[in-house]
């Protein structure tokens, strides 16, 4: 799925233009993933997979983030499409309703915490690993 | 405002065809609902988010958690529904109708009883406790937001999520119970000051209350919130609340009042309780009893 593809590219984008950590990301995509395959996703709006995206990237960075930019901040970066933060919120609410607001999923990252500090390495070492995380 | 909320809220429960609603105002924001699904009555409250530049990050992240939250002490969450527009949402709690306010007013005798009390804030504590285990702050505990099973002595917390995330979207009613009587001086001196400590201070004001029936510190307004705090709990001071002065330079301006005999303050309470409550509303948040401590202490051991 291209379009996907191309969600994925943006957000990863986007994340390294705030400085966002990386399960922000995995979050955001993780949202997108799930809401794809919902039966709410219209195939036939080129449009709505970008909103998905900025959508996806906002809740994750709001879940995520101590900081998060204003929805309209957010699509500095190269956007086909510019969103209305009110649109953005409907498809904020959407995407909750439909994730049935669990926004906060077992990721790939929950595991190497896990299986990190079993490794019993030195604190600052770990410091260092989440960071590059 | 009410009748415009009522409307919104009857077209939105047409449309979900899910909840009917039975009555409005109970409290304030709330609404009495009954669903069609599970046939039960439920309390139904009505979040819009007027400013449309996203949900709040706060409001999300809570009801993540509370969803999630199960515990005899805490109105359970059931369900979040979206309006068909996706411009508001109906949070759907579980119903209870006796508030704390109004049970220790239709109750006096009941409240007479150290053991009910005891009963009461034990439960109180293991819901903070819960709670802050999640690291959720409450920071609106009163007892209008406490119900009671008046049948069992079951007592449940509710409101996490109104209060703070999306609170410009509230008008003020006058006549509402003062929420500041219940707010902890670090938060008075300076909002940004919000650790678990605010809502452990709130349980001591709550305490206080179920034991003479009367609010600790009722100030007459937020601004005098903090004078009425500091001439009964003493003014504090460097000594007795180290870095007090570097979050509040204008602690000078008030008089230097001593600390009262709290024996005095909140007759009745056996000498236990008392100390129990000076530890709950110790100034210093950092030096305050964490709820877990406080459901450890001797008063409770009977």
């Amino acid at each position: 799925m291209l379009a996907r593809k191309e969600a994925v590219d943006w957000i990863l984008t986007v994340k390294s233009h705030f400085g966002f950590t990386h399960l922000t990301a995995i979050l955001a995509i993780n949202y997108l993933d799930k809401f794809l395959s919902s039966l709410h996703f219209q195939k036939d709006k080129p449009w709505m997979i970008q909103l998905l995206a900025v959508t996806c990237l906002s809740l994750a960075a709001k879940v995520e983030q101590t900081e998060v930019p204003s929805l309209l901040d957010l699509q500095v970066v190269e956007t086909q499409y510019l969103f209305e933060p009110k649109n953005i919120q409907k498809m904020e609410l959407l995407v909750m309703a439909t994730l049935k607001w669990r926004m906060n999923p077992v990721t790939p990252i929950s595991f190497l915490d896990h299986i990190v500090r079993r490794l019993g390495l030195k604190t600052h070492l770990l410091g260092d690993f989440f960071k590059k995380c | 405002m009410l009748r415009f909320h009522v409307l919104r809220l009857l077209t939105m429960a047409h449309i979900q065809l899910q909840y009917q609603l039975i009555a409005t105002g109970i409290t304030k924001g709330f609404y009495r609902g009954w669903s069609l699904v599970s046939s039960q009555t439920v309390t139904l409250k009505q979040l819009g988010f007027p400013n449309q530049i996203g949900v709040p990050g706060s409001l999300i992240k809570e009801i993540t958690a509370l969803l999630q939250i199960k515990h005899p002490n805490i109105i359970e969450l059931m369900e979040v529904v979206n309006s068909k527009e996706q411009t508001s949402l109906m949070l759907v709690y579980e119903f209870m109708d006796t508030s704390l306010t109004s049970f220790m007013r239709i109750h006096p005798k009941v409240m007479k009883n150290p053991q009910t009390i005891k009963g009461l804030l034990r439960q109180i504590l293991l819901a903070v406790y819960h709670f802050h285990s999640f690291n959720i702050v409450h920071e609106g505990i009163k007892p209008k937001n406490m119900f009671i099973d008046p049948a069992t002595n079951t007592l449940k917390i509710t409101d996490f999520i109104w209060p703070r995330s999306i609170s410009n979207s509230i008008i003020e009613d006058p006549y509402e119970e003062s929420t500041f009587y219940y707010k902890a001086p670090e938060i008075l001196v300076d909002k940004k000051q919000v650790t678990t400590a605010v809502d452990v201070w709130s349980v001591g004001c709550v305490f206080a209350e179920m034991v003479t029936g009367k609010p600790l510190f009722p100030a007459k307004t937020e601004f005098n919130q903090l004078a009425k705090i500091f001439s009964i709990m003493g003014t504090p001071s460097e000594e007795t609340w180290p870095g007090i002065s570097g979050i509040y330079p204008y602690l000078h301006v008030y008089s230097n009042c001593k600390p009262k005999d709290l024996r005095k303050l909140v007759p009745g309470l056996e000498p236990a309780g008392i100390d129990l409550l000076n530890k709950l509303l110790y100034m210093d948040p950092k030096k305050r009893i964490p709820a877990i401590k406080a459901l450890e202490h001797e008063y409770f051991q009977n």
